[in-house]
């Protein structure tokens, strides 16, 4: 909990419940009687942190074991970071209140690339050395995970190691050697050697990364023989039996998902080619529906949500969701529980599923077409046509539902004016649609959120230029003036973030002096609005030396070395060039149930309906 | 279908949550504790519940209720056991009860201040005897309130850390005083100001139950 000192700078925070811990259902232990203390870093503000379901998936998994004890910090918000910086203060760990330097372990989740800073300035106020090189035997071990880390190379300077993958096994066997190794005497750089062999563990220092004279990656080597040249992925193979976090914190304050989150599978077989989840977590694996719905029962008892939300890819291609929903309904409705669900495919979507979702609240509907024309659709592998998300948002409406939001993207490859006004006749077209559903209410809205595209590592379109900051405000201000209608709301994300996203997204370890650098002068929360700044980021860039259009804008060739090639997501640069060819041709690919492509993620065996 | 109406505190950790945080504290601790609740109908089903008085952040409190219903009779000491264990740290359950008095008859608030004397003791004494005006924010814009007579009674102490007042202030219906407006109102005279709510009261000066 937190301590004493820092009681009176919580007067003077805008949200002083992100600071202090002690929400129903913590976990406290006797901290002189444990073997390990790792303390998981959320790098972003604790409303944000404690929606992330991976984290308290892998923080149960930890506490699980008597002799970890596993605690929890956030980045502050900039009102309690100054407090602390001007109080000398360092950032502590909610359960504790200690700093986060007297850890063993830190163990940072990375979910999205503009949360570097953040990473960086977590070590920062807790005074620990930002570069591994500058760590000690004294400091705690850094270690990343989640999704970034399929490309670490931009924070590889910074961390100890990297889990890549999924984390449940992992990060136990990571904790037991480093017991092992401590009651051993054996030092850091010893640890980090036995780490590097356990499969999904990813040491950047036993590592060189050398450079062509263009500037381009030659080659990244191991130091040594017994480490492994490519880095596979971790895979839980049987979800089933995978640890479940039934009882974890409920926060006093909101968050941004306050209910039970129940994940239902991972993977997704649809193969759109822009998105990096979709090829990462392969292949898919489910969850039965009574696994899930006992699941969601005890977890409702412990923590006393009144809502579930299901949490995956493309839930509407999950096999059971009739059945998980019956299941879900035969005790959710009397304790007036409501279910939710994520944004679905339109062309699954069906009246019946969305009537017994709906029967305890009324939410709202959100469908994701991604491309405004059908070519676009077919180069991206969104398989759907104009009439299925007609037919979709009509029987939205037919069922009284007067609001849809719909999802896109601009940027994408190949992309002109024309796919671009596209977006806009889509949307009109949506609102002539509730003319002809017959629904005697008023349309309130359909709301068009574009989103800019962010090539990412180890998708089809991972050798894409980005389009410049110029060209996406260009396109954006099209759509502004295309979308006429008043019933249709028009909001889209920032072009400039979207290009320093793109910049880390697909960097190498050069990128980790312009990080340092805007740490050092004072950025984080650079996935906040109101923190990001473009000219800031170009003029660090400029004074650190690097180009970030050489990361960003620049297409690269199938037969360059790319930055992430020693690290494995199972699904081959076969693959993924085969797909990348398709999608020039506009060809689009049947969805993994139809026909196998042959992605090479059947590598980590199992036995699954959707791999062969 | 059972009223009841639970007494309980908001210390520690309670005291950096807001009123609609607390609400939603206490909705999950009574799903936690598994009594079967009266909702409310409509499109947005929620725990049919009210709250006495809202409670500002960083002011503790050893009296507050709110009320609720049970769909079936319980008795009322089992109804406080079961809350005791579900509720969250800062939030403490004492009593449940069928409910005495009704809201409309809340009336007064009894507070505690105590804080560090920034001047000395007369110069608050003589701020505090008369009118008491602050500025109020509101949409339109700012606006001068006198809260001098939203304070029925006072009285001021030294006390070994400092200086304690006591007061019984408007509390409910029409006339209500947040006692932070007391703590702004003496800010250059006062330091370390920590609020706790001691009770609330009846017209007649009863203990609201």
């Amino acid at each position: 909990m937190v301590k004493d000192i820092y009681l009176p700078l919580l007067r003077e925070v805008e949200k002083p419940g992100r600071y202090t811990g002690g929400e129903f259902g913590c976990v406290y232990k006797d901290k002189s009687k444990v073997d390990l203390r790792v303390c998981f870093c959320f790098p972003d503000t604790y409303e944000i942190g404690m929606s992330n379901l991976g984290v308290k998936i892998l923080r149960h998994c930890l506490n699980e074991k008597p002799n970890i004890y596993c605690e929890r910090a956030f980045s502050p918000w900039d009102d309690f970071e100054k407090l602390l910086i001007r109080h000398s203060l360092p950032l502590y760990a909610l359960e504790s209140g200690d700093s986060l330097a007297d850890f063993d372990m830190l163990a940072f989740t990375l979910q999205y690339e503009l949360s570097y800073t953040n990473v960086l300035n977590m070590l920062k106020l807790s005074g620990i050395p930002l570069y591994s090189k500058d760590r000690g035997e004294e400091h705690p071990l850094i270690i990343g995970g989640g999704p970034c880390p399929f490309n670490p190379e931009p924070v590889a300077d910074f961390f100890d190691l990297f889990a890549i993958g999924e984390g449940e096994e992992v990060i136990i066997e990571l904790s037991e050697e480093y017991i092992k190794a401590k009651k051993e005497g054996k030092s850091k750089s010893e640890y980090l050697r036995v780490a590097s062999h356990i499969p999904g563990v990813y040491v950047p220092s036993l590592y060189k990364v050398s450079y062509l004279e263009n500037g381009k990656v030659d080659s990244v080597t191991p130091l040594y023989a017994d480490v492994p040249k490519v880095v596979e992925k971790r895979v839980i193979q049987d979800l089933d039996s995978s640890p479940f976090p039934a009882k974890t914190e409920v926060p006093f304050i909101e968050t941004v998902h306050d209910r039970v989150t129940l994940e239902v599978f991972r993977g997704c077989t649809r193969g759109c080619r822009f998105c990096q989840a979709g090829m990462i977590y392969r292949p898919r694996r489910e969850k039965s529906p009574e696994t899930l719905s006992s699941q969601a029962q005890s977890a409702v008892r412990e923590t006393g949500y009144d809502e579930i939300s299901l949490s995956s890819l493309s839930i509407s291609d999950y096999s059971g969701l009739s059945e998980l929903i019956d299941l879900l309904k035969g005790w959710t409705d009397e304790k007036n529980i409501s279910l939710s669900l994520p944004s679905m495919r339109i062309d699954a979507f069906y009246g019946e599923l969305m009537d017994k979702v709906m029967s305890v609240r009324k939410s709202g509907l959100t469908f994701a077409p991604e491309a405004g024309t059908q070519r676009l659709r077919d180069v991206i592998n969104k398989n759907i046509t104009e009439e299925e998300i007609l037919a979709s948002c009509r029987m939205a409406f037919e069922k009284g539902r007067q609001h849809v939001k719909l999802y896109f993207m601009i940027g994408l490859p190949t992309e002109t004016e024309e796919d671009v006004r596209g977006i806009a006749s889509l949307a009109r077209n949506v609102v002539a649609e509730f003319a002809k559903s017959g629904f005697k209410g008023r349309l309130q809205g359909v709301t068009v959120s574009v989103a800019s595209f962010v090539p990412k590592p180890h998708t089809p379109f991972q050798w894409f230029g980005q389009d410049t900051v110029e060209t996406i405000t260009k396109k954006q201000a099209l759509l502004r003036d295309e979308i006429k209608s008043g019933k249709i709301s028009y909001n889209y994300h920032g072009a400039a973030a979207s290009f320093i996203e793109a910049v880390f997204a697909r960097g190498d370890r050069r990128l980790s002096k312009p990080l340092a650098a805007a740490v050092e002068s004072g950025r984080r929360l650079d996935g906040w609005s109101e923190f990001f700044s473009y000219e800031n980021w170009l003029d660090i860039f400029a004074r650190t030396g690097v180009d970030p259009n050489f990361y960003a804008g620049r297409e690269r060739t199938y037969d360059e070395t790319l930055p992430w090639d020693h690290i494995s997501s199972g699904v081959s640069k076969k693959f993924l060039i085969a797909e990348s060819e398709k999608a020039k041709s506009g060809v689009a690919t049947p969805e993994c149930r139809e026909k196998c492509a042959g992605c090479g993620a059947n590598m980590f065996g199992g036995v699954r309906s959707c791999c062969p | 279908m059972l009223p009841v109406r639970v007494f309980f505190k908001k210390l520690g950790y309670g005291v950096y949550f807001s009123h609609l945080d607390l609400q939603r504290a206490v909705f999950r601790a009574i799903n936690r504790s598994c009594l079967d609740a009266v909702y409310t109908s409509g499109f947005n089903p929620h725990i049919k519940a009210s709250f006495a008085a809202p409670l500002s952040l960083y002011q503790k409190s050893l009296y507050e209720v709110f009320d609720f219903y049970l769909v079936e009779d319980r008795n009322y000491d089992e109804i406080a056991e079961t809350l005791k264990s579900s509720f969250p740290p800062g939030l403490e359950v004492f009593k449940a009860a069928p409910p005495k008095h009704p809201f409309s008859s809340l009336y007064a608030a009894d507070y505690e201040m105590t804080f560090k004397l920034v001047s000395m003791l007369e110069d608050l004494e003589k701020s505090l005897s008369g009118s008491m005006i602050i500025e109020k924010k509101t949409k339109k814009g700012g606006s001068e309130v006198d809260i001098s007579r939203l304070i029925y009674s006072k009285s001021l102490s030294l006390s070994p850390s400092g200086a304690k007042l006591e007061m019984r202030c408007a509390c409910g219906g029409n006339l209500h005083l947040n006692a932070r407006h007391v703590e702004e109102f003496l800010k250059d005279k006062i330091t370390g100001c920590e609020i706790t709510r001691l009770s609330l009261l009846t017209r007649n000066g009863l203990l609201f139950e």
